[in-house]
This record gives C-alpha cells, sequence and structure tokens, in this order.
C-alpha cells in the first residue's frame, strides 16, 4: 500500500496545444508517505514547557559582552574560533559557531571591569534539535573563579560535572537560545560550562550575550 | 424503577459529553491523529480505503467518521477539523457508556451504574475520547461484544450470540490487538463454562458468534466483499503484528511495569502525580471478592468470576509483551473499570450504613475523577509529564501554522509549498495544510526539483542548506524534533 504513495519526482505537464498557445502550469505533487507512531522522548531532567522569563532591566542596559575576549578550558577548539562567541553572529549555520572537546568544557568571557549583570541569553547550538547537559554559568570577581563565585544557572541534575547538583532544567536548543536572570548580580568574568549534549559528547556555543551596566 | 434507572444512565451520559466535549482542538493534532485524518480524507475524496498490514489499523474508524462529515457538511478533506474528527471518540466514549446497560443483569442494577460513574470520569478514558484514533471505538465494540456475549450466554438467545459476533468482527475491524482481549475472554470464558455449565447448547451458541465475526472481520476488510485485497493483507498483518508485539521492528519497548504504573501511581520526574491508583484499587478489591466467593448482590458470580479472570489475564499479557503504547491501556482498564463498579457497590452495601456516608463517598470519587481527568485532558494535555501523552505535537508548533497562515494572506496566488522531511518527522503537516492546493512532499532531498521556485520549504534542519533568498525559521514539531521553515524573500 506504502508504494503508492511513495513520493516521485514532481512531473510538470505542461499541455501545450500544436498552434503553440499558452496553457497553465500544472504541478503533479508527491503525496505525503504514512509512518508509524513515533518514539516518544522524555529526557530525565529535561524541562516540560519552555519559560521565557520576564526580565526588567534598568535603562542603560546593553550587551556588555560584544566583542569582550574569550578563552575556554579548550584552547585549541576543534572547529571555529572562541571569538565566535561574542561576535554578535547568532546563525546556526556552519562558520558561526565554535565546537570545543568532548566532556566538561568551560568558556569564559572577560568582561573588564566589574559590571552589574541582568541577563544572560546562551546559544549552543540550534541546527538540529538537542539537549546540551550539565549546562551551569557562574560569575566571579577574578579570572581563576576563586573569589565572589555566584551559579545563576546550573541544570545539572547529578552532579556530574563535580560543581554541585543544580535545579534548573535541560533544554532542546532553537534559535531562541537561553535567557538567564542574572538579578543584578555584579562581577567582571562569566564562565559557562557544558557537559556535551544529547547528540555528542563535543560543546558548541554560538553565541552569548551578557546584558548589563 | 426502570424508568429512574434510565433517567440516571441518560444523566451520566451527559455528564460524559460534559467532560470529553470542550476545547476539542486544545491540543495540536497528534502524527497519529494526523494520518488517520488523511486516510480518512482519502476516502471522502477519491472514495478508496485499503488496509494496510503495516501500520493504521482496521477501516472502522474511518467509515464511521463518513456520517459525521455528512452531518458537518464537510464534502472534501479540506473542509474537515480537528473537532469533527475529534467528535468520532467522543461519540463512541458517550455511546460506550450508554451500552453499559446491557450488563445490567450481569453486575445488578447500582453495579452498572457505579460502571458508568467510574467509565465516566477515568481519566484515561476522558483522554482518549478526545484522541482520534481507533482506541475509544475498540472499547465501544468490546462493550458490544461483552454485554451481547452475556445477554447470549444468559438468556440462550441466538440474537444475541449473532450480535456478540459482530461486535467481535468489528472489534477485529478496529484494531488488531483485539486479538489479545478476545483471548484473554475467550480463555476466562472457556475456564468459567468448564468449571461450571458445560452444555452442547453453548458451543451452538459459540458457533453463531464466531461465524457472525468471521462475516463481519470479512465484510469491514473486503469492502463488503469489492475487494479481497484487504483479507490478504490482513493474513499478512498477523506476522506484522506478531513480530512487533514481541518487540522486533519497533521502538515501542516499555519496560513489564509500564501499564502497572499508570494502573497505580505515575510521576514523571517531579511533576503531578498521575495514576489509575483508585480505579485499580476498587478494581482489585472487586477481583479479590470474587476470589473470596463474595459477589455483592444483585451481581452474577459466573460474570464476576470471568471478569476477574479476563482483566488479570489481559493485564499480565500486555505487562509481559514488549510493545508499549500508552493508549493500549484502555482495554485492560475497561475491565478493571467494571471490576471497580462491583468493589464499590460491595463498599456502599457491606462497609457504609448511612445514606448519607454513601452519597458522600459516591460525590467524593466522582469529583476527585472528574478533577484528575480535567488535569489529564484540559491542564497537561499536552504536557510529558502526562503519562497519556505520547510523541505529542508541540503547543509551539502552532507557530509554524501560524506563519504558514500569514504567509497565505499576504500571498496574492496559492503557495507553492515543498515539504522535505523523513516521512516519521512530517506528520500533523499533511493535516494542517490541507487547504493548500500546491503542496509536495519529498522524503529526501535529492529527489526535489529546482524548479519551479517553491514560495516556501518546510524541511528538517539537517536538510536546511543555505538557499539564498530564503528566510529561515526553526519550529519545535514535538520533544527533541525541529522542523525548519523556509520562506523566500518577496
Amino acid at each position: 500500500m506504502n508504494k503508492k504513495w511513495i513520493c516521485g519526482c514532481v512531473l510538470v505537464a505542461m499541455a501545450v496545444s500544436a498552434s503553440a498557445e499558452t496553457s497553465k502550469l500544472v504541478l503533479e505533487l508527491p503525496t505525503p508517505l504514512f509512518a508509524g507512531t513515533p518514539k516518544s522522548i522524555k529526557t530525565p531532567n529535561l524541562e516540560r514547557r519552555t519559560v521565557v522569563p520576564e526580565i526588567m532591566v534598568p535603562a542603560g542596559t546593553v550587551n556588555v559582552a560584544e566583542g569582550m575576549e574569550v578563552t575556554s578550558s579548550d584552547d585549541f577548539p576543534v572547529i571555529g574560533e572562541l571569538e565566535y562567541a561574542t561576535d554578535g553572529d547568532k546563525d546556526g549555520a556552519d562558520g558561526s559557531y565554535v565546537e570545543l572537546g568532548p566532556g566538561v568544557q568551560w568558556l569564559q568571557i572577560d568582561l573588564e571591569e566589574p559590571r552589574e549583570i541582568f541577563a544572560v541569553a546562551l546559544w549552543h547550538y540550534h541546527a538540529q534539535a538537542r539537549a546540551y547537559k550539565d549546562v551551569i554559568v557562574q560569575v566571579a570577581d577574578d579570572a581563576d573563579f576563586i573569589s565572589n563565585i555566584v551559579t545563576i544557572y546550573n541544570n545539572d541534575h547529578d552532579n556530574s560535572a563535580g560543581l554541585g547538583i543544580g535545579e534548573d532544567k535541560e533544554y532542546i536548543e532553537t534559535n531562541g537560545g537561553r535567557l538567564i536572570d542574572a538579578k543584578g548580580v555584579t562581577a567582571q568574568y562569566i564562565r559557562l560550562y557544558s557537559n556535551g549534549s544529547s547528540s555528542s559528547d563535543m560543546n558548541h556555543y554560538i553565541e552569548v550575550e551578557v546584558f548589563g551596566r | 424503577m426502570r424508568s429512574r434507572f434510565t433517567t440516571v444512565v441518560i444523566l451520566i451520559v451527559c455528564l460524559a459529553a460534559a467532560v470529553r466535549l470542550p476545547s476539542l482542538d486544545l491540543r495540536p493534532f497528534h502524527h497519529d491523529e494526523a494520518n488517520q485524518a488523511y486516510r480518512f480524507g482519502l476516502l471522502l475524496d477519491e472514495g478508496v480505503y485499503q488496509y494496510d498490514a503495516e501500520d493504521h489499523h482496521g477501516p472502522t474508524l474511518y467509515y464511521l467518521t463518513q456520517p459525521l462529515a455528512f452531518l458537518v457538511g464537510a464534502d472534501s478533506f479540506a473542509e474537515t477539523s480537528i473537532v469533527m474528527y475529534r467528535l468520532v471518540p467522543v461519540i463512541a466514549g458517550c455511546v460506550m457508556i450508554l451500552l453499559l446497560g446491557l450488563l445490567r443483569t450481569a453486575l445488578g442494577r447500582l453495579g452498572t451504574l457505579g460502571a458508568m460513574v467510574l467509565l465516566t470520569f477515568t481519566p484515561a478514558f476522558v483522554f482518549y475520547s478526545r484522541y482520534y484514533i481507533q482506541e475509544s471505538l475498540l472499547i465501544l465494540f468490546t462493550v458490544v461484544t461483552l454485554g451481547a456475549g452475556w445477554l447470549g450466554a444468559a438468556r440462550r438467545s441466538t440474537m444475541w450470540a449473532v450480535i456478540c459476533g459482530v461486535g467481535m468482527g468489528c472489534m477485529l475491524a478496529t484494531k488488531e490487538t483485539a486479538v489479545l482481549t478476545l483471548a484473554a475472554f475467550g480463555l476466562s470464558g472457556f475456564i468459567v463454562w468448564v468449571r461450571n455449565r458445560f452444555c452442547f447448547q453453548a458451543l451452538r451458541l459459540l458457533f453463531w458468534a464466531v461465524g457472525s465475526a468471521l462475516l463481519t472481520t470479512a465484510i469491514w476488510y473486503t469492502n463488503a466483499f469489492t475487494s479481497w485485497d484487504g483479507l490478504l493483507a490482513l493474513w499478512k498483518a498477523v506476522g506484522v503484528y506478531a513480530e512487533r508485539g514481541l518487540g522486533e521492528s519497533t521502538v515501542h519497548i516499555q519496560p513489564w511495569n509500564y501499564y502497572l504504573e499508570m494502573l497505580t501511581i505515575y510521576r514523571y520526574e517531579k511533576g503531578p502525580l498521575f495514576g489509575e491508583g483508585i480505579i485499580f484499587g476498587l478494581g482489585l478489591l472487586g477481583a479479590f471478592l470474587s476470589i473470596r466467593g463474595r459477589t455483592p448482590t444483585g451481581v452474577n458470580p459466573l460474570f464476576h468470576r470471568f471478569l476477574s479472570l479476563a482483566a488479570l489475564f489481559l493485564t499480565l499479557v500486555y505487562s509481559l509483551l514488549p510493545y508499549k503504547t500508552p493508549w493500549c491501556i484502555l482495554s485492560m482498564l475497561f475491565l478493571w473499570v467494571l471490576l471497580a463498579g462491583i468493589g464499590l457497590i460491595w463498599l456502599l452495601e457491606e462497609k457504609i450504613n448511612q445514606r448519607w456516608g454513601r452519597v458522600c463517598l459516591i460525590v467524593s470519587l466522582s469529583a476527585l475523577l472528574c478533577w484528575q481527568s480535567i488535569r489529564v485532558a484540559f491542564v497537561y494535555a499536552v504536557d510529558v509529564a502526562n503519562p497519556y501523552v505520547y510523541a505529542q505535537t508541540s503547543e509551539r508548533f502552532s507557530a509554524l501554522t501560524d506563519r504558514l497562515e500569514e504567509l497565505r494572506q499576504a500571498s496574492e496566488r496559492d503557495l507553492y509549498i515543498q515539504v522535505i522531511a523523513p516521512p516519521d518527522r512530517l506528520w500533523p503537516l499533511p493535516f494542517y495544510l490541507r487547504k493548500d492546493p500546491l503542496v509536495g512532499y519529498w522524503k529526501d532531498v535529492d529527489t526535489v526539483p529546482a524548479s519551479p521556485l517553491p514560495d516556501v520549504i518546510i524541511t528538517v534542519p539537517e536538510w536546511a542548506v543555505e538557499r539564498s533568498g530564503f528566510r529561515s525559521s526553526f519550529h519545535e514539531l514535538r520533544p527533541n524534533c525541529l522542523l525548519v521553515l523556509q520562506q523566500r524573500d518577496v
């Protein structure tokens, strides 16, 4: 039965009369193939419904991360450059993201001076539906993350990254990214962890925006 | 007395309709619902139905949708709507409650009313009575089979035996899993028959029932003896479904306790609590009473024993089979609901003396079940924490359909839409694109023609190559499954 619905190429049937009069182009288009019930995916700790937080920010708040220096636990990214994370390009295509090595990796942005941070927007990868594991976002006063460390997002439900258990949920990456409420915390450095994704062990960053003043 | 019974039954059916009818289009069409609707569309537009041995089950759903399409004035697939489709299971869900009246002499007057009330508010039944798949119809025909079978056996009636056979035939023409229910009925009936009333009169009735079942099945699968391919496909389906049931060639493998969790308490992560614990608890009480020989007044002890055995067999079989999908729970849950009706009557008769206490228990149970049903069917209708939500189309899918509608409105001509996606990642799109005359579906990129240039391309992210002159946006089809909408710049 299914074979009857196998898609073929588009057959363009143009009836042209002998007298070369024009006639309407008729497209014969392939019909959809039937498919059985798809698999239901329920990932542990995956959020059930995306809720985009409404964050109120004071006047003068801008993306203070744009063009700032980026460092990483992986100095030699597999694909792309670390700078991609703050270059303002949020496209999902190749050439817009940086790929860090497997396992727990972090990417760090130096804001050059202590800033009041109200929100962080983060795009890992959105050319495919996937959930990144152990997404942890921390801010601190020093580059080594020793003093005044504040965790503003943590979805590591089993402490597999070793930074403590977080209450936040994993989420499916889309072009909407993830908006995180930083609640006006003051810090100069921001560090973002991840531990691979539901698709691979590699870690990706397209863009990180830090809204502050 | 009879008119009072009838009045109460009508009231219960009205309540069932009230719980099942509101906001039928609240939940986006599921992959399977769209498949079924599309197949109905073929029947409506082209008058074609052919049984597919691989999937989509028997013909009853499509043929029984036709009268409804006629009533709402839908002459083509494009004119149909989600509400129209989902009215079919709603009607089946209400009629099955009404037809429980066939079991009045088996369950007793009170037992029947108890079962009707419980079936009205059982969360799984409310949820799947709003779902355009075969399950509600399957249970409706199960009620016919059980009710007519009981009357045939109790009254030695050939007519009821034939009706029972028709019910069996309709079950088989609805969904292949009917075989499991009929096997459980057959085995339980055989045990009760051998132990109690072995007689040749019953053999005669059995002959009539099986004969009419075979005839009914043949009528459905051959399109009333016009196409014999259906029977050959049905024969092929035996192997397909046997293989699938045993866990071969399927992604729907679940642990043995999958249904037991749903029958007791179900919790996903730290989400809200769900489960059919109240029904299953009362049902277990009903089964226990059968084992102890303490059948309540008005309930037939033989039927009570038969029901307990069938419920236990069916639950065991479904639990042992590796293949499990949540809607299959209805077949066993239905039997537990009947047993729960018996358990409830026993509680009311034996344990609660005061009239106000009985009223309080019935009202509290109904309210609790109704609350659970509302959560399942409305509040958490698309939430993965809901045990009955399975590969459900995302709420956010509407962003894609809304965008398409905007493009339609902005365009002065019909949009030429190319859908380039594997078949398991494109449904329910064909339903939502049913009004667009220029839609083509390709299962791979290589066969897509380069010209004419489409207005819109809908594809999967890995095939969404950068196309000059097109803008892309990502949309969630269902968890872990994205679609890309590429619209051509004007």
